[in-house]
């Protein structure tokens, strides 16, 4: 069966790196990613994905040190069983003033409160 | 038939067959592609579209009259090879004159990027077929070790175009093996760059397959040749020359026209590689790339990326084999 699929845009005014790993993690925390899955290596990543190898690096040491992934040389990045961290009040904060900016970009943009309100639920469920 | 006559009738189809090359390459390339620009559908049926089609033709059909002509009236080796190069560096700067000016009309194909996270893919296992011809030499050396004393003390290896000898090679270890050492040094080399090409491109490659079996059938013809030239010539084994000279491309034709028909199947947008990367629309440099091979723009099948480090062993191992030659081939 394949594996989920990664896309990256150029063109985005996200990073290279922060694209690659919005994206992982998003699947790892849906779960489309279990603990024990094998990530291509990051040679084969890379020219997939015409980048730099040092991009795909970088984005396995991020999530790596997320306590994602295990990088153990020659054998790839193996996704690993996570205990979810309890996220202080300061962390909480910072997210829910991502939140407010991202609400406040959608409704500027015309998405209606109800629809956001739907929007986050099914998120938020489809992920735990 | 005269020696000359063959000299004259050889020179003159070399030259045309490196013509016709040259000539065809817009026609063997993708219809969104034109002298390595991405253009929109339909381009070539515009006015600057056939303008650059009818300037590029113009200018190799005028090389290649003047070359053929030329062959003809001097038949002097040196003016020969020289117009025979001539009218390849005249395709390319063609070419290339070409891809300037159509850069205004350049469409920057959607440098969006999609994969996916599967396992690891195993080779394919045909992949495999590139190390009987390996094993085929070592076959030969091994025959010859075993049948030294009924080698010639002393044979002929190359031959004028009437078919009279005018190199020798003696019964000695560099004589005998010699050859074939050059051909175990070509055949490890492309198994290598079939290797190479299967890990260096991107795995949505859709000519990924058929440019390996392409390098394997090319890895093929070089072992029988270089096997089977020391058996008829050293022990005069009698291998008909029609064989060696038409066999290679009973094998090559095949494989090249599978290739052709694969490139031309109806397919998704091209390898969306940054239009700036291309030097000439022939040259890719890009060392934000990570792939070693990307699709070509001036043709079928792959080019190497000259911003991958890798690029350099692939074409010093090629300079290392090709400087190897005056060594093993000296008798």
């Amino acid at each position: 069966m394949p594996g989920p699929v990664l896309r990256i845009d150029p063109a985005s005014s996200a990073s290279l790196v922060r694209q690659i790993v919005d994206q992982l993690r998003v699947s790892l925390v849906e779960g489309s990613l279990k603990p024990g899955a094998v990530l291509p290596p990051v040679r084969r990543l890379a020219t997939d994905l015409a980048v730099h190898f040092n991009t795909v690096a970088e984005a396995y040491r991020q999530l790596a040190a997320e306590g994602w992934l295990d990088l153990r040389q020659g054998r790839g990045a193996t996704v690993i069983e996570r205990e979810a961290p309890a996220p202080s009040r300061r962390e909480i904060s910072g997210y829910r003033q991502r939140l407010r900016e991202l609400v406040s970009q959608m409704r500027a943009h015309g998405v209606p409160a109800a629809r956001i309100a739907a929007e986050l639920k099914s998120i938020a469920e489809g992920i735990e | 038939m005269s020696a000359r006559v063959l000299s004259l009738a050889t020179l003159l189809f070399a030259q045309l067959f490196v013509a016709l090359i040259m000539f065809a390459i817009p026609n063997i390339t993708r219809r969104d592609l034109l002298f390595g620009v991405p253009v929109p559908d339909g381009f070539r049926s515009t006015e600057p579209g056939r303008r650059a089609l009818r300037s590029y033709r113009l200018v190799i059909a005028i090389f290649t009259a003047v070359g053929l002509l030329g062959t003809a009236v001097f038949l002097n080796p040196v003016f020969n090879l020289t117009a025979l190069l001539a009218t390849a560096a005249v395709g390319i700067a063609a070419f290339v004159a070409q891809n300037r000016k159509l850069k205004p009309f350049a469409i920057q194909p959607p440098l969006v990027r999609e994969t996916t996270l599967g396992p690891p893919e195993p080779l394919p296992w045909f992949t495999w077929l590139g190390i009987p011809p390996l094993l085929l030499l070592a076959g030969v050396a091994n025959y010859l070790h075993s049948h030294w004393y009924q080698i010639a003390t002393r044979y002929p290896v190359h031959f004028s175009l009437d078919g009279t000898p005018n190199r020798w090679a003696d019964r000695t270890f560099r004589g005998v093996y010699g050859p074939l050492l050059l051909g175990g040094e070509i055949t490890v080399w492309l198994f290598a760059l079939v290797l190479a090409g299967w890990y260096g491109t991107r795995r949505s490659e859709p000519m990924r397959k058929p440019a390996l079996v392409v390098m394997l059938t090319v890895e093929w013809t070089i072992a029988l040749l270089f096997g089977a030239l020391p058996l008829k010539l050293g022990m005069g084994i009698p291998i008909p020359i029609p064989a060696l000279a038409l066999g290679p491309l009973a094998f090559l034709i095949p494989a090249m026209a599978y290739a052709i028909r694969e490139s031309n199947k109806p397919r998704d947008p091209i390898d969306p590689t940054p239009n700036e990367c291309w030097k000439g629309g022939i040259v890719y440099y890009n060392p934000n790339d990570a792939a070693l091979f990307v699709q070509r723009r001036d043709g079928v099948g792959f080019t190497i990326n000259m911003g991958n480090r890798w690029s350099w062993a692939i074409y010093g191992s090629l300079l290392l084999v090709l400087a190897s030659m005056p060594v093993v081939l000296r008798s």
